[in-house]
């Protein structure tokens, strides 16, 4: 059988990066909701009456995109314990894919996190419940390539990798729950069991975005894996050339 | 807070996700172009020693 990139180069054209076409579909609906999304809170949804004010339009992206991020790290947790069941580089694949969209996304929460609690609160940081165990997860996901990048060897980086996947998803309930667990902290419960006890406008809007961020993760995950295939393909490649 | 002001934090945090995910997007186009092109030379030189054997 023969390869994409050999069929590529036989044709003179580039090398296809696998999915391409959907994914590109993906990002393209994921723009379309997350702009819908901005269209409801901005325009339908009412201005916060509370002491947020206008700054609480910060939160159809800032919700959404921390949720996103949790779930990333769940995915990483679940390919970590598929690849220490199965042993097959795919799934190690997918956990480096979305650790790194986990940091990518933890990058936006802390940026939209910390401009929010200047607004909102009078300050960049607080050391509270939330910010804290995000940032504790941050870290840990963090160390998680300092981890990758220490060992050499495929296999048992792949082990230790995810091992450690493992570990650090302790936190991510943690961060997930700590607001309803210490509500001595500044954030909000969401969603809780009682309801969100926002407008329903609100609500609308937060879903739509919510939605966008997941089918935004999902288009950068395929992107990431079909980079990881042509990092395979290459890898591939030179061990066929007997570099 | 005074409404001109809250507007430019939420621009601010706006600007932040669009500078971001735009940042991040570059990058993954620029992997993808080199991996491309090393994964192109290599197949092209491949099929240069398959056809001198």
């Amino acid at each position: 059988m023969q390869s994409a990139s050999t069929a590529g180069a036989e044709a003179g054209a580039r090398p296809a990066v696998p999915g391409l076409a959907t994914t590109t579909a993906i990002l393209a609906a994921a723009g379309v909701a997350l702009v819908v999304g901005l269209v409801v809170g901005f325009w339908i949804a009412p201005t916060d009456a509370s002491t947020l004010g206008f700054s609480q339009k910060i939160f159809y992206f800032h919700a959404p995109i921390a949720e996103t991020a949790l779930l990333a790290y769940g995915v990483a947790f679940v390919a970590a314990l598929l690849y220490l069941r199965r042993g097959e580089a795919r799934y190690d694949r997918l956990g480096v894919a979305a650790v790194r969209l986990g940091l990518l996304f933890s990058l936006l929460v802390m940026v939209t996190g910390t401009i929010w609690g200047r607004a909102a609160w009078g300050v960049w940081w607080a050391w509270e419940p939330r910010l804290t165990t995000f940032l504790i997860a941050c870290l840990l996901y963090s160390a998680y390539f300092v981890l990758r990048g220490a060992v050499e060897d495929e296999s048992r980086r792949a082990t230790y990798a995810a091992l450690f996947a493992i570990v650090a998803f302790v936190d991510v309930p943690i961060t997930f729950f700590a607001t309803r667990f210490l509500p001595a902290g500044l954030h909000p419960v969401v969603l809780g069991l009682s309801g969100s006890g926002m407008d329903h406008r609100d609500l609308i809007a937060f879903l739509i975005s919510m939605a966008g961020m997941t089918l935004l993760f999902v288009g950068l995950l395929r992107l990431e894996l079909g980079i990881e295939a042509l990092r395979e393909e290459l890898r591939e490649l030179k061990y066929r050339l007997g570099r | 807070m005074p409404l001109a002001e809250a507007v430019k934090y939420v621009a601010a945090a706006y600007g932040a996700v669009l500078l971001v995910l735009i940042g991040y997007l570059i990058v993954a186009g620029r992997r993808i172009g080199r991996l491309q092109r090393d994964v192109r030379v290599l197949d092209e030189e491949l099929t240069r020693r398959r056809g001198g054997a």
